[in-house]
């Protein structure tokens, strides 16, 4: 089994267009949305229907009874996440800012506070070609990082041996990137010709290369600025990164992608430097 | 008057919006809230005046007076505390910082230790302010930086603060979003914009923010944003069109509307409607 995680730091320099893309060169049998907070992949896949497979519950929630509540405010105090608000004569808590640590019911006098289990989100799935696995946060539950996780594991369950498995992955560096990359044999990198994006590689790299994992770097819509790609090489370069394909700015992406269909029936130029990228793909990570 | 970009999808052009609107308002401040990947300061290149490192609780251990009980690792949710050789031991990038385990230790081995999860760069561009906050890589929530930039927002006084939030509709963007006193949403004309367009129209009508639409990257066909925005009465109040000249520009981090009076003049037509809308 083999997972390969696409990232960016960035937002918006081609993660999900290019997963789409070499999930159908190299025939993966499963695609995995990592981007929970903006989960984009299943549109690529417009025949396919999305199941739910399993509910995902965050960190439990505390719920303070306003029966038993004596508004001694021990739990109002001993908050760190400024969750517990005095209201009438008693305290309740903001679930939007409760992060389920116990804090509060390990300091209820009054054992006024319980753990209730909340729905975060939703994991789904189509199984069919490829296994597409998605997921949605519920809006202002948080963690999405932990959303991430539980994804991976519903894969886990299902992936046999010898599959590949393709993950696109958030934008960023935070939490659901750090749970994104656990476990993953390979990262491809996406970037683009900005100092926006070359920034942002250098952030997300640096995060990413104490863990030793095999990486390779796709430069998209390198031809927007000769310069600044010629930058992202020498970084490459310099940090022992193999560029894998260099993909040149076509608008017909943007309205392929608006008829259902994926980069590849872009034009033959775009179609011939994502194959490029898909052969290298294979030599490294075979 | 904080006014958010928000966007869901990453790579609309949050960022150049909210720079070269923020270039063309006098004495206007610019609040880098994307602090997982902060690029603002790439084009406004401002002197900084200050850094103001940003502490999380974090916690340390005394390993001579922990006898071994596990009570902080079995407290723990965040699963930061785990044990070594019969001693408690701490991963800090995992620790929530909510006390828990100093509380439940009965042996007082646990006391608290701030940890640095960022930075916040405070400089000046011209008469622009420019606050960047940046997160420690490793670390995984940038929430309380954003809300430490607030709170130096507050004391630069009265004026318009463009606040370039970061992407998703997660917990960090709730938080700029309930700073925030109106929203102005960057709309990208494609499967992927729409879809994550929706979910932030969404997360802004359940917040009770009020919001305006800027479509950005139009390659003439935005009806299904067009129509999407008339179903939501929300405001369009400005339409960018995709040209190559703009994007080599902004590629460079260079601010628009400084190269030429053409796009200044853009940028001064969409913040004459953004600001009618927010004033109304």
């Amino acid at each position: 089994m083999k997972k390969i995680l696409i990232l960016s730091g960035k937002g918006g320099t081609g993660k999900t267009t290019i997963t789409g893309a070499l999930a159908r060169l190299l025939r993966v049998e499963y695609v995995v949305d990592c981007d929970v907070e903006a989960p984009n992949i299943h549109l690529l896949y417009p025949d396919t229907i999305l199941h739910e497979i399993a509910p995902y519950y965050g960190l439990d929630k505390a719920w303070i009874d306003p029966v038993a509540c004596t508004g001694c405010g021990s739990c109002f105090s001993a908050c760190r996440f400024e969750a517990i608000h005095p209201h009438q004569a008693h305290f309740v808590v903001d679930e939007m800012a409760c992060e389920g640590c116990r804090v509060c019911q390990l300091v209820c006098p009054e054992s006024a506070i319980q753990m209730k289990k909340v729905v975060g989100g939703k994991i789904f799935a189509c199984f069919g070609t490829p296994n597409l696995y998605s997921a949605e946060l519920k809006m202002g539950s948080g963690n999405s990082g932990l959303l991430v996780s539980r994804i991976k594991l519903q894969l886990d369950e299902h992936i046999h041996e010898d599959a590949i498995a393709l993950i696109d992955g958030p934008p960023g560096i935070g939490c659901p990137v750090i749970a994104s990359i656990k476990g993953v044999d390979f990262i491809i990198f996406v970037t683009e010709p900005s100092y926006s994006g070359l920034h942002d590689l250098e952030r997300i790299f640096k995060m990413v290369k104490k863990q030793c994992i095999p990486s390779a770097v796709i430069i998209n819509k390198y031809d927007l600025h000769d310069e600044i790609t010629q930058s992202i090489m020498d970084f490459a370069e310099k940090e022992s990164l193999p560029i894998i394909g260099k993909i040149p700015f076509d608008p017909s992406v943007v309205h392929a992608q608006n008829q259902g269909k994926t980069m590849l029936d872009a034009s033959y130029s775009i179609n011939q430097s994502v194959r490029e990228s898909c052969d290298k793909l294979k030599q490294l990570i075979d | 008057m904080n006014i958010g970009f928000i966007s869901g999808k990453g790579g609309t052009g949050k960022t150049y919006l909210s720079v070269n609107l923020a270039a063309r308002v006098k004495g206007s401040l610019y609040l880098d809230c994307d602090c997982e990947e902060p690029n603002g300061h790439l084009f406004f290149r401002p002197s900084i005046d200050k850094r103001h490192i940003v502490n999380a609780c974090g916690v340390s251990i005394d390993a001579n007076r922990c006898d071994g009980c596990h009570a902080c690792v079995d407290f723990c949710v965040y699963n930061a505390l785990a044990m070594a050789r019969n001693k408690a031991m701490v991963f800090p990038d995992l620790c929530h910082g909510c006390g828990g385990c100093i509380r439940i230790c009965h042996m007082c081995a646990i006391e608290e230790k701030p940890q640095s999860i960022g930075v916040i760069m405070q400089g000046h561009h011209d008469d622009h302010g420019v606050f960047s906050g940046f997160l420690n890589p490793g670390k995984e929530s940038a929430v309380l930086i954003i809300r430490h930039i607030f709170s130096l927002a507050r004391t630069w006084g009265d004026g318009y603060f463009f606040v370039d939030c970061p992407p998703g509709n997660g917990c960090q963007v709730m938080e700029c979003v309930h700073h925030c006193d109106y929203i102005a949403i960057v709309a990208e004309p494609s499967i992927f914009g729409l879809s994550n367009f929706k979910m932030t129209v969404r997360l802004t009508e359940s917040m009770g923010k009020r919001a305006a639409v800027i479509i950005n990257k139009s390659m003439g066909d935005d009806d299904l944003i067009v129509d999407y925005c008339r179903e939501h009465h929300l405001p369009l109040v400005g339409t960018m069109p995709f040209d190559r000249a703009l994007a080599h520009i902004n590629n460079e981090a260079k601010i628009a509307v400084d190269e030429s009076f053409e796009y200044a003049q853009i940028f001064d037509d969409i913040w004459t409607r953004l600001k009618s809308e927010i004033e109304r």
